[in-house]
């Protein structure tokens, strides 16, 4: 499991390190401090937090600006914001979703240990729909993304591309926050945010493959840029899964015009997918 | 261990604390049993309920709560109006926070957070949440948003071992927005209209009944 990284900002020095020293001792975790929003700011840009535990009203700024610099550097980042209830102002920022912990209340360290947990490590702030089992998946997910015997996979994202009569076809890993390439054939369309991806989708259906005629128009999608720069219109993804039932890939084909994809072609991409699932467990290889 | 979460004038079994359903069904009806299931407060887990209301100002669902169950202790009750008609000025014991308008889904996640802490202050032990409703944020701002705010809310609730409701229009979106939403919730609760009466049946949680149950809704 990766390592959290916590950073805390406040402008009052007593709390900014008390906070600090708690977080220290209830988390395996790197903190850092600031006391300004410029401070923290520098430290966001070096290095992305996973979690912000932040104060609201600063000198040169507030709270909820170094929620949205965050998010921006790191889609995943938990943030909390901790302070007083004071009149927090949301104009202009009505969608930067926090959580709030009001520091007078007096659970608040409970909850605030509580939140860590729930926002760094089950990623109960992420826009996109997150599966059961999350951290197996993760790990499991990160042992696949390095194997080096990729031409295996490569030639089964191929039989996927040519099957369709598309050109662009790759097997993905559905990171904590990005998404990674194993194998690609033709053009790189992949999105690389998971929150912007249609395999982050694929990984949560009921179903094995998923379809989606028309990214333009399917309401999870019409509205990310990245979809619709890349070019992909169609597409058909199918769950890969490793010998533990975990969803370490998604096997996915991408067009450029919209298409409808029937049950034998749904059938082809699973059987496909699963092959990919059963070279895992050292199956035969294509 | 926290004990589950109980509806004994409902056709359900008992849930367990920390999970977050999302009610489907048509208008007024998913309202109404959300309603049911986030203000029949079990008296001996004392618990409470914040409301947050798109629909409904936070006067009038504090009114309509005192009228619909008379016992009710109003003071367990917090509501965050976001309709954007800011009806705050309150001759109820229930508290009550408003934000901008229905769009802005970072004040109902503080505001949220403001009456949780102030309701545990005054000794309430655990918590049930309500949104009413999904679909109308979803007028206002892009799924992913929904989806993040959903995913907080619902995390605020497992940290705090309470319950969750979030309320969705089926006939208003696609089945694809129904799904996403439903694989963020640890299950479902299916309203529809049967014979002049209502029917529920649940999904993904475990131990309910099977099929469809009748329901009255007439008491929300």
């Amino acid at each position: 499991m990766e390592r959290l990284r916590v950073l805390v900002a406040d402008r009052d020095e007593p709390t900014r390190s008390e906070t600090a020293a708690f977080v220290t001792e209830e988390f395996d975790a790197d903190v850092q401090t600031a006391e300004s929003v410029a401070a923290a700011s520098e430290l966001i840009e070096t290095e992305p937090p996973t979690v912000l535990v932040t104060g609201y009203a600063f000198p040169d700024g507030n709270g909820l600006e170094l929620v949205e610099l965050a998010r921006e550097r790191n889609r995943g980042c938990g943030c909390i914001l901790y302070t007083h209830s004071e009149a927090v102002d949301t104009t202009s920022f009505e969608n930067v979703i926090v959580d709030f912990v009001p520091k007078e209340a007096p659970d608040a360290e409970q909850t605030l240990r509580a939140l860590i947990e729930q926002t760094g490590i089950e990623q109960s702030q992420a826009a996109h729909p997150v599966p059961e089992r999350e951290q197996q998946r993760l790990d499991a997910t990160e042992a696949f993304a390095e194997q080096t015997q990729t031409e295996p996979f490569r030639r089964i994202s191929r039989l996927a591309a040519d099957h369709f009569g598309l050109d662009s076809a790759a097997i993905v890993t559905i990171h904590r926050d990005d998404v990674g390439v194993l194998t690609t054939v033709g053009p790189e369309r992949t999105p690389r945010l998971r929150e912007q991806s249609l395999g982050a989708h694929t990984l949560t259906a009921d179903q094995q493959v998923v379809g989606v005629e028309d990214t333009r128009t399917d309401p999870r999608f019409a509205d990310i840029n990245a979809i619709h720069e890349a070019g992909i219109v169609s597409y058909l993804g199918g769950t890969i899964r490793d010998p533990e039932g975990l969803a370490v890939g998604v096997l996915s084909v991408y067009g450029t015009e919209p298409r409808t994809f029937d049950a034998e072609d749904r059938a082809y991409l699973g059987r496909l997918a699963t092959l990919a699932g059963d070279l895992l467990d050292g199956g035969e290889q294509p | 261990m926290t004990a589950d979460f109980t509806f004994p004038e409902l056709p359900l079994e008992p849930v367990r604390a920390g999970s977050s359903v999302l009610v489907t069904g048509p208008g007024r009806a998913a309202s109404k049993l959300a309603r049911r299931l986030s203000i029949e407060l079990d008296p001996g887990q004392n618990e409470g309920a914040v409301l947050i209301s798109t629909n409904t100002t936070g006067r009038s669902l504090a009114a309509e709560a005192a009228a619909s169950y008379p016992d009710l202790d109003l003071s367990r009750i917090g509501v965050v109006d976001a309709t954007g008609r800011a009806d705050v000025e309150s001759d109820t014991a229930a508290r009550i926070e408003a934000v901008s308008g229905t769009g802005d889904l970072t004040g109902m996640s503080i505001d949220f957070s403001i009456l949780s802490s102030a309701l545990n202050e005054d000794g309430i032990d655990r918590l049930r949440l309500c949104v009413d409703s999904l679909s109308l944020l979803l007028l206002y701002t892009e799924l992913r948003t929904v989806v993040r705010f959903t995913h907080t809310l619902g995390g605020r609730v497992r940290a705090t071992d309470g319950f969750g409701v979030f309320v969705l229009d089926p006939t208003m979106h696609s089945p694809q927005v129904e799904y996403t939403l439903k694989s963020i919730c640890d299950g479902a609760i299916e309203i529809r209209v049967a014979d002049g009466g209502y029917e529920i049946r649940t999904e993904g949680l475990p131990g309910q009944h099977e099929g469809w149950q009748s329901v009255d809704i007439t008491s929300a």
